[in-house]
């Protein structure tokens, strides 16, 4: 196929989340984009792998406290395109979508920034009670979406395809096993946001099981989220029970 | 004010409209014109003058953010307070108050637990080449989202600003998020043992004998290594240092650490 096309093709498919992450959040991730780019570009084995690769550090990157976090669209569709076409491995892929994703993180943002001239557009639409007006611009911020993700990943690749195999190829082995290390420590990055998010003292030793679980006991994770959910339910019981009990005391003593 | 049955045919504007309500968010008032966009329908059903239509669609545009699985719960109080042509200020004092919970509700409940769940579990399967996993994180993710946006918007709709109470005196929100805060960090400390690799290649030689430093550390506790740089990356993420230096440092020790024979 040729890159233009492959090019178009991707372009569509970030457009296309471009857009529906503000919508209907999922499909964008690197896990299913990843296989989706692979079947654009006739290998989805190593689009799966690498999807997951990318995903695992993405995983846990939320705009926490005004901190955007690198694009997770460009890393799915870049890192595993660039990766496939140069015949480079997962490790080389999260190399190459880590800084293409805070470049067009960026560039997003800026855009949303811009977008500040939609409402003041909506607010003298209101003042009319111009209905059709504000549904108009609002379908136009949807546009902007689309072409803003097309055009980043279309020109990137279209550009940047040859040059990025040559820079892949051309890294010292050195250098290609620090990029691998990184690869597989990266994922705790993104477990550490998430543990920043859920910390509460009162909750480590859950975090303790569930580490146990799957390094002693060796349970797939589905059997973990089984167990956690039964522990969620103890819990529950164990802090209601005090709090009953507290209250029943409470009363008598009253 | 009175509950109404609300019908399939009320919810439904209110129901796909709330699907792109981020489609032209901006840094100024987030939201605001997708709300403005989800209430219009009910908005001018309602009021026939232009000017009673002008002064509640402005007062849509004033800055709005949440969930966007959760809000629905907020469109259906709105909804229902605008059917019954409540003031300005309590519509606004309601979407003021509800924004904040609603948003912490919906991100626990939605993204960052159940996501990271099925994330993680549509990561394990596709590490064995199994692609199932992806179709099972889109049926799964989606079949979460999908029920949680229908019901707090019927329910919602229809008890109208009385829920507000209702959901004011519940301890059940708290108790459901603790419910899911114990699930996200059981499955985060699974995924930390499972998910992440870090080994040392580092052998001492005394003589005739080869320490082979991996080996000391896995008869301690084995993956003691990445949970130790988890919880450093952790410790470093409380110093409120960001995101890009953290990844741009595992990065550079890592590298160096790979060249020096440390890690590999």
């Amino acid at each position: 196929m040729p890159t233009v096309v492959t090019a178009l093709l991707l372009g569509l498919l970030a457009g296309a989340n471009g857009v529906m992450q503000t919508m209907w959040d999922g499909f964008e991730r690197p896990i299913v984009v990843g296989p989706l780019v692979g079947l654009i570009m006739g290998d989805v084995g190593s689009g799966l792998v690498i999807g997951a690769t990318i995903e695992l550090v993405y995983m846990g990157l939320f705009a926490i406290g005004g901190a955007q976090p690198p694009d997770v669209i460009t890393a799915g569709v870049l890192g595993t395109a660039f990766a496939i076409s140069a015949g480079a491995g997962p490790a080389e892929a999260l190399a190459i979508a880590l800084p293409a994703s805070m470049l067009a993180s960026t560039l997003w943002i800026g855009m949303l920034t811009l977008y500040a001239g939609l409402i003041h557009k909506a607010d003298s639409y209101a003042e009319e009670g111009n209905v059709k007006g504000i549904g108009r611009l609002h379908f136009l911020g949807g546009l902007g979406m689309f072409l803003l993700y097309f055009l980043m990943v279309f020109v990137s690749y279209l550009v940047g395809k040859d040059a990025v195999a040559n820079i892949l190829n051309a890294i010292p082995q050195w250098l290609q096993d620090g990029i691998s290390v990184a690869s597989g420590v990266l994922p705790a990055l993104g477990f550490a946001l998430l543990l920043n998010i859920l910390w509460r003292g009162a909750l480590i030793p859950y975090l303790v099981l569930g580490f146990v679980l799957v390094v002693y006991l060796e349970l797939p994770l589905i059997a973990v989220a089984i167990v956690s959910a039964a522990m969620a339910l103890l819990h529950d019981q164990f802090t209601n029970k005090k709090a009953a009990s507290a209250a029943a005391e409470g009363g008598t003593n009253a | 004010m009175p509950e109404h049955k609300v019908t399939t045919r009320e919810m439904w504007p209110l129901f796909w409209r709330g699907f792109i309500l981020q489609i032209s968010w901006s840094f100024e008032r987030m939201q605001a014109i997708g709300f403005c966009y989800v209430m219009m329908p009910v908005l001018e059903q309602v009021y026939k003058t232009k000017k009673e239509l002008a002064a509640r669609l402005k007062n849509h545009l004033e800055f709005f953010n949440t969930n966007p699985d959760t809000a629905y719960f907020i469109y259906g109080v709105v909804a229902a307070m605008e059917r019954s042509k409540q003031p300005l200020g309590a519509i606004a004092a309601v979407k003021a108050g509800l924004m904040g919970p609603v948003a912490s509700l919906g991100d626990t409940l939605v993204y960052t637990v159940p996501r990271t769940i099925a994330l993680g579990i549509a990561v394990a399967l596709a590490q064995q080449g199994n692609i199932l996993g992806v179709l099972l994180f889109l049926v799964v993710y989606t079949g979460i989202k999908l029920p949680i946006r229908w019901f707090l918007l019927k329910w919602s709709y229809e008890t109208g600003l009385g829920v507000l109470s209702k959901v004011r005196g519940s301890a059940l929100i708290t108790r459901v998020s603790e419910a899911a805060s114990v699930i996200g960090i059981a499955m985060v400390g699974a995924l930390i043992g499972s998910m992440v690799s870090l080994n040392v290649v580092w052998e001492i030689q005394s003589g005739e004998t080869v320490l082979k430093i991996q080996e000391i550390l896995d008869g301690i506790v084995p993956h003691l290594l990445p949970v130790a740089a988890t919880m450093l990356l952790f410790w470093a993420l409380r110093k409120r240092i960001s995101m890009n230096r953290l990844i741009l440092a595992v990065f550079v020790v890592a590298i160096a650490g790979a060249s020096a024979g440390v890690f590999g």
